[in-house]
């Protein structure tokens, strides 16, 4: 196996997860997400050389990644479906209660804006820091700040309420 | 830094933790607690967030790379290819058109068999008969009953009459003359055998196959005629 190979096969091992969560709350669809993962690191083999940078990788690809989805949206508007992204693993299956408030919570952040919803992904899913995701969205650092600001603020207002309603239900 | 910009620091960057943050965290127990809170929400956001992956989506990402390493035929590549097939195409009507002109002259040569001999005057010639003579001596498929020269467009050619049992077998030596490869034709109805070597094409006439395929197979490393 040449070296490119062995790189190539590291770089999936490292990011083809992350990549495909990012892409399926970036597409809202779990076979668009496989789709724009597959495409965006068939263009990093083609571009191995110039890769050798783990971090320069990752900025590289989740640009690239983007720009498939926008692409692949020039084409045609999706049909958005949630059905598959909706069927998840449930990270402790013995707790029934912690598995209804995954599914709300996820319910709330595909019901956030997108210019919300990406950040927040890239931030928790990636691990980026604000500049990366500033550069990755092409938007300033404190552009960046105000939507994961938003984004979370929205998120724990509604788990409030909710949490309220549950509350009220039970008195 | 006061609590407004602390709650908006921790919102927009949970992990960040610098020395004016940890301050102001020290001194206001309300922020102190909105973190504990945003811990616990940290947790089921990270939770919400991880989509399960594919189980074969790795597989699937090695194996669609590894068919397009495969480069895509080059416009060079593809006119190198027209090229080929152009040249083989005309190579192959060339080569169709000679082993029609061949066949059909050495038809006629059998016709006029009863012509005014001519000796074997080229020296090539007739070292060829010596070693067709031997040749057909032992495998015992007969003896020459005559030798000809001949010319045709200006070029020497050889035409030798073998006589085995009742049977009559025509062989012709044609030099400067290129085939590709044998090919089995007829004349007068009688099978036949154009057969290439280094330098020009041996035509062997015969009624009978198995006789025509034994000498075809034989007479021409017997007779040291390189394919």
């Amino acid at each position: 196996m040449s070296a490119k190979h062995r790189r190539f096969d590291a770089l999936v091992g490292a990011l083809t997860d992350d990549l495909f969560r990012y892409a399926c709350w970036l597409s809202g669809d779990r076979n668009t997400a496989e789709d724009l993962v597959q495409e965006t690191l068939i263009r990093a083999w083609r571009f191995m050389d110039a890769l050798n940078d783990p971090d320069a990788a990752k900025a590289w690809l989740l640009t690239t990644l983007r720009r498939e989805h926008a692409r692949l949206y020039e084409r045609k508007q999706l049909n958005y479906t949630d059905s598959g992204l909706m069927t998840l693993a449930d990270p402790n299956p013995d707790d029934p209660e912690a598995h209804t408030e995954q599914h709300w919570l996820r319910e709330r952040i595909r019901a956030l804006p997108a210019d919300y919803r990406e950040p927040l992904a890239l931030q928790v899913i990636l691990g980026c820091s604000v500049r990366e995701i500033a550069q990755t969205m092409d938007l300033s650092e404190n552009a960046v700040m105000a939507r994961l600001f938003r984004a979370r603020k929205k998120l724990m207002q509604g788990l409030e309420h909710s949490a309220g309603a549950q509350l009220k239900r039970i008195r | 830094m006061n609590c407004l910009e602390c709650r908006r620091r921790l919102l927009a960057t949970p992990q960040a933790r610098d020395a004016q943050l940890a301050t102001h965290l020290h001194d206001c127990p309300a922020c102190a607690r909105l973190v504990q809170q945003q811990n616990q929400f940290e947790k089921q956001l990270g939770a919400a967030l991880c989509v399960p992956v594919p189980d074969n989506l790795h597989d699937r990402v090695r194996l669609a790379a590894s068919m397009r390493r495969r480069r895509p035929i080059s416009w060079l590549a593809m006119a190198a290819m027209v090229g080929a097939l152009t040249v083989s195409l005309g190579l192959g009507g060339w080569e169709y058109s000679s082993r029609q002109q061949l066949t059909q002259q050495f038809a006629q040569h059998m016709q006029a068999t009863s012509a005014a001999q001519h000796r074997l005057t080229t020296p090539q010639f007739a070292r060829l008969r010596a070693r067709l003579d031997g040749y057909l001596q032992s495998a015992d498929m007969g003896h020459i009953v005559s030798s000809r020269q001949r010319s045709v467009d200006g070029r020497p050619r050889a035409e030798f009459e073998i006589t085995h049992g009742d049977e009559r077998v025509y062989v012709f030596m044609v030099p400067d003359t290129w085939l590709a490869m044998s090919h089995d034709v007829q004349a007068h109805g009688m099978p036949g055998k154009l057969i290439p070597f280094e330098g020009g094409v041996i035509g062997v006439f015969c009624p009978d196959r198995d006789m025509l395929r034994r000498f075809a197979a034989d007479a021409p490393r017997s007779m040291r005629l390189r394919g």
